[in-house]
């Protein structure tokens, strides 16, 4: 499955920060809403019963709106994949945000900020084997 | 009920196939208690019984087979046994474990572990039945495959509730790449060629009946134990998965991180789709297996309906379908043919890849020619060349006979520079993932006692930890980066290794307890649970600590073997090809390579955490006598080999 | 006699129940992994020891992927019972089974040959017939098993898994069911598992449902 390239909505007052990541200044767009796109793997798939799923969140969202707004969609099990029994995000989860992968272990990493158009991807990054 | 010896059988069997003598030893409980059972016991006996002199092909090895300490219990997936030998692979140790029933069988039989050294002047196999042990003929066996003869074996003895051991064709030819099997095809020894160990004695299987019990000292408190572990894998992220599609959900992993380590261990990208976790979970897979007594169900049998090879029904784990992409084949079918064949054949499908993907690049880049291959088209992909060189590796036949030997060797035979298309650490093919762009992954690969081995040297604690968690346990916020950290990977690549011996003292699957999404489930699992059902079992009061440095013990005791054969840092080290060759195909970690200098760092703070000599990797006296091994200290020292 | 005593027991010590292996056509990955826990923690429970000899329920491995775990079928006429020489095979106190006396037992095993399910255990130390009691109500197979295929069924349950069972005999020959190849091969498996043990026990799965 090939992604397809979405054009980014961005406002016009635009701001790359640091890395790669541009910022949208709050203000115009603030509680509007933006698309974005996600792919699951098991067991997040399981408790979504999907494994690509598309969320509408209100800007301005960072990760931590992606993984509030799918616990409160899908529930406990979900939780239980995302946070572990002492209510810490599990670090073991890598999110690929358009191919940029950031390990759920790094600092601020919920932090990240989501823009429409975004595609993500959640895995375990466990190698396992 | 279970007196002292809690889940011990209580004796040692020893059987000389040179004398035909059979003897039967007490089991030293203190001896038990240091040194735990499987890994612990194989690694002290080789140890102390095989010296430098003694070649891994020669009568004079040692074929040693003991159970994880609660193998026959109702522990949660405690159902693994380790086979010990001197390696005919890497000439130094050797071990595989594998799931399956004889190992129960044996400690029902009264026996915690079976010694067998010496050799048969004609092919036998032993029948152990409770306390009587005979040597049998094994004519009728010989040439058979595993299936055929764990079904022979069942037959003449009777009854379907015995166990067995046997090797297949390519044990018999003393291929260095071959395994042992376990009740026919249910589990393998595979790694550094204990099957050719088998077949140097003439031992063609092992017949097991046992109808004793096996003891427990704390009912309660192994209840107990239990429900706590079904609770941790009730919420591990981790264990779903592995349930739903048993280890070919590894996949998916490799695809995002780009490491499938394809054409030989050249390109990070590949045309996966076809072996996709979904295709194997819908079009072949029968249900989800489970090994003895485990909860997690991640083993997996399949069959092919229809097609080329219909009717295949055989066992395959990630591993397989890894090898068979680093020799360019992604049809689902072929790589469970190819895993039916080295299953039935007794091979190790982590060494025949990589064996066959070197003679792929060899015949690709014109080291090996076509008629050396008797018109064979060995190109990578070539699904058909692939089924006909590993019958040919099995059986010792023409370009099989140089295979046979394994990569190493085959590549010093060839020479004109092959040697660096073999993917080898000391004689042993590589497993796993690509290292290139994850350093600590990279010197785990050399640090393993046994050659490659990701499950030995298992370093994926970095992937679950925290900048804190990094910090707090091994000294370095950066342990917690997997592509650029350096402090404190030494310290976590030394603990890890500790860390998942404890599952070979014991038994116990790594799936189901060295692996997690999470740090504290997975040391409330590997160490605290594994810990207290040891001791629930045994009656023990073994504290975790004292059961992380048996885990320390096992592997300090392997790497003095290993120095006393004459291994030092140099043998530490990965094919040249990770640092030379950038990964190549496109994917996520296009264009890495494995830093030279990040390694060495790596390993100089693992030498130094281990209490080894941090230049040469040697290991120290005090070292070696803070964990109970003063003779072993005294061993290496009038060697010359401490450091 | 032995129709009045059972009668008469059913009353006092209330309905037949059984620990039953439930996998049927349209749970497909509700199945037996073949982990064998059920054995072990049996013979934990009775006997305080791990020992797969000394379980009263077996697992039956009937090909490479196919396990199939065989529990005692508490039978209303119990061909144990009647096999037995001593009269050592008796009424349960409480639960409305039969138990092996082990004072009277003299480890014959006539009831072993007679089992039609091939169920019945032998303890080769004390040389005793050891036989399925429930674990007093709350069987320990059934709480151990990680797939949770083993039931125990009482009447009502045992009834709707017989009849789905049966349905699915009945299914191989409908037209449907042919044409969904999907199903197909779910339904093929379990049927023939009951068929073989109408043949060999008529009067046992006759009085199941009871």
């Amino acid at each position: 499955m090939v992604w397809p390239t979405l054009p980014r909505i961005c406002s016009s007052e635009t701001v790359w920060g640091n890395g790669s990541r541009p910022r949208i200044q709050a203000g115009f767009r603030k509680g509007l809403s933006m698309i974005v796109r996600l792919k699951l793997f098991s067991p997040l798939s399981d408790a979504a019963g999907a494994s690509e799923l598309t969320l509408a969140l209100k800007e301005p969202a960072t990760l931590q709106t992606v993984v509030d707004t799918l616990i409160a969609r899908f529930g406990e099990q979900m939780k239980r994949h995302l946070y572990d029994l002492d209510d810490r995000i599990i670090p073991s989860w890598a999110v690929f945000l358009n191919h940029e992968i950031i390990p759920l272990n790094r600092p601020n990493a919920l932090g990240t900020e989501i823009v429409a158009g975004d595609e993500l991807s959640f895995i375990l990054n466990i190698a396992g084997g | 009920m279970a007196g002292k010896k809690g889940s011990y059988a209580g004796k040692i069997l020893r059987v000389d196939l040179s004398s035909g003598k059979v003897e039967k030893r007490d089991l030293d409980l203190e001896f038990a208690h240091k040194y735990i059972g499987g890994r612990g016991f194989g690694s002290r006996v080789l140890y102390n019984e095989v010296p430098p002199e003694v070649g891994p092909l020669d009568p004079a090895n040692r074929l040693i087979f003991t159970p994880g300490a609660l193998f026959g219990t109702a522990v949660p997936a405690a159902s693994r046994t380790t086979a010990t030998a001197k390696s005919p692979a890497t000439d130094m140790f050797g071990d595989g474990h594998s799931s399956g029933h004889w190992g129960s069988l044996l400690k029902s039989a009264g026996y915690d572990q079976l010694i067998i050294q010496g050799a048969a002047e004609k092919p036998v196999y032993l029948w152990i039945d409770n306390d009587k042990v005979e040597i049998r003929d094994a004519k009728h066996l010989w040439g058979k495959s595993n299936m055929e003869t764990n079904e022979s074996l069942l037959e003449t003895h009777g009854s379907r509730e015995i166990g067995t051991l046997s090797i297949g064709p390519a044990g018999e030819k003393k291929v260095r790449l071959a395994c042992v099997f376990s009740d026919g095809i249910m589990g393998t020894f595979a790694r550094t060629g204990i099957g050719a160990v088998m077949g140097s004695k003439n031992l063609k299987a092992v017949a097991t009946r046992g109808t004793g019990d096996v003891g427990i000292a704390d009912i309660a408190a192994f209840k107990k134990a239990y429900q706590d572990y079904l609770q941790v894998i009730s919420v591990d992220p981790y264990v779903p998965p592995a349930t739903k599609y048993g280890t070919c959900r590894f996949m998916y992993h490799r695809v995002k991180f780009g490491i499938h380590g394809a054409n030989n261990w050249r390109l990070g990208d590949f045309d996966w789709r076809p072996l996709d976790p979904e295709v194997f979970r819908s079009d072949y897979q029968i249900k989800a297996s489970a090994c003895p007594m485990c909860p997690v169900r991640c083993r997996r049998e399949y069959r092919i309906p229809a097609g080329k090879y219909a009717g295949t029904v055989t066992k395959l784990e990630w591993e397989t379908i890894a090898r068979c992409m680093t020799c360019g084949v992604n049809d689902p079918e072929a790589v469970i043919y190819f895993s039916h064949l080295c299953n039935q054949y007794g091979l190790d499908v982590e060494g025949m890849g990589d064996t066959i993907a070197f003679a792929m690049e060899c015949f690709e880049k014109g080291l090996i020619s076509a008629k050396e291959t008797e018109g064979l088209n060995l190109a990578f992909g070539n699904s058909d060349a692939l089924m006909e060189i590993t019958r040919k590796i099995a059986y010792r036949e023409g370009l099989g006979d140089l295979l046979a030997e394994g990569t190493l060797r085959a590549a010093r035979a060839i020479g004109k520079g092959a040697e660096k298309y073999a993917m080898q650490v000391k004689g042993s093919e590589m497993s796993a993932g690509d290292p290139r762009g994850m350093p600590v992954r990279a010197v785990s690969y050399a640090t393993s006692t046994r050659g490659s081995d990701h499950l030995r040297s298992n370093p994926y604690v970095e992937e679950l930890i925290t900048p804190d968690e990094g910090l707090q346990h091994f000294g370095s916020r950066e342990a917690a980066d997997i592509f650029q950290g350096i402090k404190g990977k030494g310290k976590l690549l030394a603990w890890s290794e500790n860390f998942v011996t404890i599952g070979d003292l014991l038994g116990l699957c790594k799936f189901a307890y060295y692996r997690s999404a999470t740090f504290g489930y997975l040391r409330r699992k590997g160490v605290e649970l594994a810990t207290r059902f040891y001791n629930a079992c045994n009656g023990t009061r073994l504290s975790e600590e004292e059961m992380l440095e048996a885990g320390e013990r096992a592997f300090n005791l392997e790497k003095a073997f290993n120095v006393r054969e004459g291994a030092g840092r140099e043998k530490d080290i990965i094919p040249e090809r990770f640092f030379k060759e950038a990964l190549a195909g496109g994917g996520p970690s296009n264009g890495a390579v494995v830093d030279r200098e990040k390694f060495d760092l790596i390993l100089d703070e693992y030498y130094g955490s281990r209490g080894w000599n941090e230049k040469t990797g040697l290991p120290k006296k005090e070292t070696l006598e803070k964990l109970g091994l003063a003779d072993i200290a005294a061993d290496l020292q009038q060697r010359n080999r401490l450091g | 006699m032995p129709a009045t005593r059972s009668a008469a027991g059913a009353a006092r010590k209330g309905p037949k129940r059984r620990v039953l292996y439930v996998s049927l056509p349209d749970q497909a990955d509700r199945i037996c992994s073949g982990c064998e826990t059920c054995q072990l923690m049996c013979s934990l429970e009775k006997t305080g020891a791990f020992n797969p000899k000394k379980s009263r329920v077996k697992v039956l491995p009937l090909a490479v992927g196919v396990t199939i775990p065989v529990t005692c079928q508490q039978c209303e006429d119990p061909a144990c019972q009647k096999a037995c020489p001593e009269k050592a095979i008796v009424p349960h106190p409480k639960l409305n089974l039969v138990v092996v006396d082990e004072k009277k037992c003299t480890g014959c095993q006539a009831c072993v040959g007679a089992c039609p399910y091939g169920i019945m255990a032998y303890d080769p130390e004390k040389k005793r017939a050891l036989k399925c009691d429930l674990c007093e109500g709350n069987p320990a197979c059934v709480q151990y098993c990680p797939s949770k295929v083993l039931e125990l069924a009482g009447p009502q349950r045992s009834a709707e898994i017989n009849r789905r069972r049966f349905a699915a005999v009945l299914a191989n020959e409908d037209t449907a069911a042919r044409n969904n190849v999907a199903g197909a091969e779910q339904i093929k498996t379990l049927p023939r598992t009951l068929t073989l043990l109408a043949a060999q026990a008529p009067k046992a799965i006759a009085e199941g449902g009871r």
